[in-house]
């Protein structure tokens, strides 16, 4: 039940973002992406990796984007690309923003000796650069999305619990965190359930920049070789496309249109939290 | 901006603030030190897969184990590791794989100038001018400049920077062949002439140029919603009705207010403008770590792996540091 | 408008615009304020008494002036174009503001604060500046040597002696403070109020102070008015408001105040200010009026005379009325 609250707020929420041209834009392009990504088998003309086509063919009707090296139609790859990627985006920034809002709510409430604890330890991975850290893992370890996701997820989440730390802190010294304690909550029901809805716009906004980071650095990692050719996605794609002497042909139509996708997704995303600051703005 | 009071040197560099930030800087560093010694032993099966060791005889396998140092106990190891990385000099930080048998800090040491000068230069233009553009969008907001600019931030937020690299040299290198597209100079470097200095600036001119376009935006955008923050207070207000003049209140006043958050956020940014740089090197082929860790990936060279992983972490604590030094100068109010 | 007259305001308005509509913040106020008086602002928190004061500076934000007039020492200030407007501010008007938390850099010393303010509108350089500063600053009572200080060094009560001194630094003619000790505590507060009083006499200025604490008036002004949801409704010399007060609303306030010595009852005004955006008929205070009739539903008063005060209620005519009867 309480979860069908949390979707009304956020429902609420959308609205009011999509009171302003940047939020529609930013609802637009993500609600597009999602799109494309769940009818890709429907929307995709060609399956992906189907020799559909002469290789390196420039666009044309039948072929909007052309073809790669080995005859598959570019454009198909770009529809279904949007699956690989936005679940790298997705999944990443959820397990990102889970990690990053129980630490920074345990920090924030409890405070103390486990709060600074925990603030150290995200100070340290703060520090920890992730691309480095990816490839050194990736080169361990065989390819595989699960893993570069999970270490994602893993690695990025020190941001969302500063943040979500602070706000937690100035809460807690508010008086109907005091009241509720008082009806008999305990600390896990008060966190969860009292505090936890305030700052959702906050959660929102720090997961869309989660969101975004993850799905250009798993774009980094497989444009460098290490990602998983299994999951097609947009950096794949740029993989193969430099890989495969796109650069040196010109064909600019591979290698420009899935950097492109990237760019507008985080767009997307990052215009959607900035809608959602907009809301924390207003309510303070 | 800065009048003489604005600064006050040696005595606030004595503030607890700072040394509570020296503090927690050892700390982190000695968490990735300690990080960087345990990775190669998470994995020591392909370690050994990478030197092909499943082919190798008992006594071979033996030899190899002893060679890397893999069949001593786990403390000796550390002490080992300490020994070699932080009390010899030059610092062994192992023999690479694919390069055998040049050091690992030989490869590392060359790299790293090239990045910094990359990095170096690239930030410094980005943040001086993003930080100057986005004071000047915030006082005028709302205007078109500024509605522009806004999109154009957004929008470079989630540009793969080795994208943008690919379209800058298809542009500028490929089809108007004004820039070279790769390398960071022509021939052998052999002295440190002009020549030489102009060599290089020619080609780091598009790998500089590539991470300019990308970070200013952003940079911009930062210190333009900070500022625009700051233009809300009452003082700013105060300001005015005192009859300053326009660019007093702008700069001297709202600019120099914002600029603290921004230096925050340079600081908690760096570990990503690291990476995006990274893979520019990779693209123009600039001998920097970018370059040095794409080969050593491909390569599955270990140790040169590792290594870079360490300095990066050591680029971006120092940087956060240099932050926080900067903070401390110029925020009277952090606690003395 | 004669030489004594310092202020000048006829007909003023000034609007903000909300989503709902404009809000008129000051609704057709007349005022003229003597050379070297002290005039009390009173009012409650939203009545507009702050806007009027911003309009003397022409600071139209949030609030636009859209009607009248103001001239401040024969000065049009609405006709001052925006080099003028700024040389004008601080030389001849200058502001104390309610916190010092609202008025100071807080990454700047108050010193270069003060400076810079001298020397963005004379000639002076930068040592005879800080000269200039240090002599302000003693006449505040605070110890010059204390001028390298940031703001959040200080006290309360100094940051708000800083603010007077940086008030004073052009030696304007006309000083407005608004709410000068609405953020101190009450021992402080004393001390503020006669340091304002002390420099009025010495500087000769003419002060205008804005409070919603009519009780410390007694004390500073010569006159009062009664500011009441955008309108003056009462104004006159002090001792008359305080003690034979016209309007209603004033008498409401002055029965709101705590007096240890009396054993009156406090009495809280029913209701609540109106809302701007659709202000009551006729008089705006008539809904929580006590003697509200039906004319005061239907017209709004202008200020009447009532004898020893000027106010702004059908009651004063009632009463001539029967007197003259």
């Amino acid at each position: 039940m309480r979860v069908l609250g949390w979707f009304s707020a956020l429902w609420r929420y959308t609205k009011i973002v999509g009171e302003t041209t940047s939020g529609k834009i930013g609802i637009g392009l993500t609600a597009g992406f999602f799109f494309v990504a769940i009818f890709a088998p429907w929307i995709s003309p060609y399956a992906p990796t189907a020799t559909s086509g002469l290789p390196y063919l420039k666009p044309s009707l039948a072929h909007i984007l052309g073809t790669d090296d080995v005859g598959e139609d570019l454009f198909s790859q770009l529809i279904w690309g949007t699956r690989g990627s936005l679940l790298v985006g997705v999944t990443a920034a959820a397990i990102s923003v889970f990690l990053g809002v129980s630490v920074g709510l345990v920090a924030g409430y409890h405070g103390g000796k486990p709060g600074e604890v925990l603030m150290r330890v995200t100070d340290v991975v703060l520090v920890l650069p992730l691309l480095p850290l990816l490839i050194v893992i990736a080169s361990i370890v065989p390819s595989s999305v699960f893993v570069v996701i999970a270490v994602i997820g893993i690695l990025s989440w020190a941001p969302t619990a500063r943040v979500i730390r602070s706000q937690t802190l100035s809460l807690r010294a508010r008086p109907f965190v005091d009241a509720s304690r008082l009806s008999g909550m305990n600390d896990l029901e008060i966190m969860v359930k009292v505090l936890l809805p305030n700052m959702l716009p906050l959660v929102v906004l720090y997961g869309a920049f989660a969101a975004v980071s993850a799905v250009v650095i798993e774009s980094g990692l497989d444009f460098i070789g290490l990602g998983s050719i299994s999951n097609l996605s947009w950096g794949i794609m740029l993989y193969f496309a430099l890989g495969r002497d796109a650069l040196l042909r010109g064909s600019w139509w591979w290698f420009l249109p899935p950097g492109l996708m990237i760019a507008l997704l985080g767009t997307g995303f990052i215009l959607l939290g900035n809608g959602m600051e907009r809301i924390v703005r207003i309510r303070s | 901006m800065f009048g003489k009071r604005s600064f006050h040197l040696p005595s606030r560099l004595k503030s607890s603030y700072l040394r509570g930030r020296i503090i927690t800087t050892i700390i982190i560093f000695f968490v990735v030190y300690v990080i960087n010694f345990i990775i190669p032993h998470l994995e020591p099966g392909s370690v050994l897969a990478a030197v092909g060791s499943s082919n190798l005889l008992p006594a071979q396998r033996t030899q190899l184990l002893q060679m890397l140092g893999l069949n001593q106990s786990l403390s000796q190891q550390f002490l080992e590791y300490v020994r070699d990385t932080f009390l010899t000099f030059p610092p062994n930080f192992g023999i690479s794989f694919a390069h055998y048998p040049i050091p690992v800090w030989t490869l590392v040491s060359v790299a790293l100038p090239w990045t910094l000068l990359l990095v170096g230069i690239s930030q410094a233009i980005s943040w001086s001018l993003g930080v100057l553009l986005g004071a000047w969008l915030a006082w005028h907001r709302g205007s078109k400049a500024d509605s522009a600019m806004l999109g154009v931030s957004n929008f470079m937020w989630g540009v793969p920077s080795y994208w943008l690299a690919t379209i800058l040299i298809f542009v500028f290198a490929i089809k108007l062949k004004v820039f070279p597209p790769a390398l960071s100079t022509s021939g052998v470097l052999t002295g440190f002439t002009f020549a030489q200095v102009e060599n290089i600036l020619f080609h780091s001119f598009l790998p500089i140029f590539t991470l300019v376009i990308l970070n200013l935006p952003v940079y911009a955008l930062v210190m333009r919603n900070t500022m625009v923050g700051v233009l809300q207070d009452d003082f700013m207000r105060a300001a005015e009705l005192r009859g300053l003049k326009s660019r007093t209140l702008m700069l001297g006043h709202a600019a120099r207010n914002a600029l603290l958050p921004s230096i925050t956020n340079l600081a908690l940014g760096f570990g990503a403008i690291l990476s995006g740089a990274y893979l520019v090197e990779i693209i123009y082929s600039y001998p920097g770590m970018g370059y040095l860790i794409e080969q050593s990936a491909l390569a599955r060279d270990y140790p040169v792996l590792e290594a870079i992983f360490f300095f990066s972490a050591m680029l971006v604590l120092i940087a956060n540091f240099l932050a926080d030094i900067a903070y401390t100068l110029l925020d009277p109010r952090v606690e003395y | 408008m004669s030489n004594d007259d310092i202020v000048d305001i006829r007909d003023l308005v000034a609007e903000y615009p909300t989503p709902q509509g404009n809000v008129k913040a000051v609704d057709h106020v007349d005022l003229r304020v003597r050379r070297g008086e002290v005039l009390g602002l009173v009012g409650e928190s939203g009545c507009g008494k702050t806007t009027l004061a911003l309009t003397l500076l022409g600071m139209s934000n949030p609030a636009k002036i859209t009607g009248g007039s103001i001239r401040v020492d024969s000065i049009d200030i609405l006709s001052l174009r925006k080099e003028e407007l700024r040389r004008y501010r601080w030389a001849k008007t200058a502001m104390i503001f309610q916190s010092a938390m609202n008025a100071l850099d807080p990454v700047k010393t108050i010193e270069s604060q003060i400076v810079e303010t001298i020397r963005q509108h004379t000639g002076y350089n930068k040592d005879s500046a800080r000269r200039r500063v240090a002599d302000l600053l003693s006449l505040v009572n605070i110890d010059p040597s204390r001028s390298s200080a940031y703001p959040h060094e200080l006290s309360g009560g100094m940051k708000q002696r800083v603010v007077i001194a940086m008030a004073l630094c052009l030696t304007p003619d006309l000083l407005i403070a608004d709410e000068p000790t609405t953020a101190l505590d009450v021992v402080v507060q004393a001390g503020i109020l006669r340091t304002i009083k002390r420099l009025q006499q010495e500087l000769g200025l003419t002060v205008i102070i804005i409070t919603h604490d009519i009780s410390i008036m007694s004390e500073m002004s010569n006159r009062i008015a009664v500011m009441y949801a955008g309108k003056i409704v009462e104004i006159g010399p002090t001792d008359d408001v305080l003690s034979r007060p016209a309007h209603p609303y004033t008498k409401a306030l002055l029965q709101a105040i705590p007096d240890i010595g009396s054993r009156q009852k406090i009495q809280g005004i029913p209701g609540s200010p109106p809302s701007l955006r659709s202000p009551p008929t006729g008089c705006r205070f008539h809904p929580r009026c006590a003697y509200a009739f039906d004319r005061c539903t239907v017209e709004s008063p202008g200020l009447l005379n009532a004898g020893a005060t000027e106010a702004a209620c059908w009651l004063v005519e009632k009463v001539e009325t029967t007197e003259h009867a």
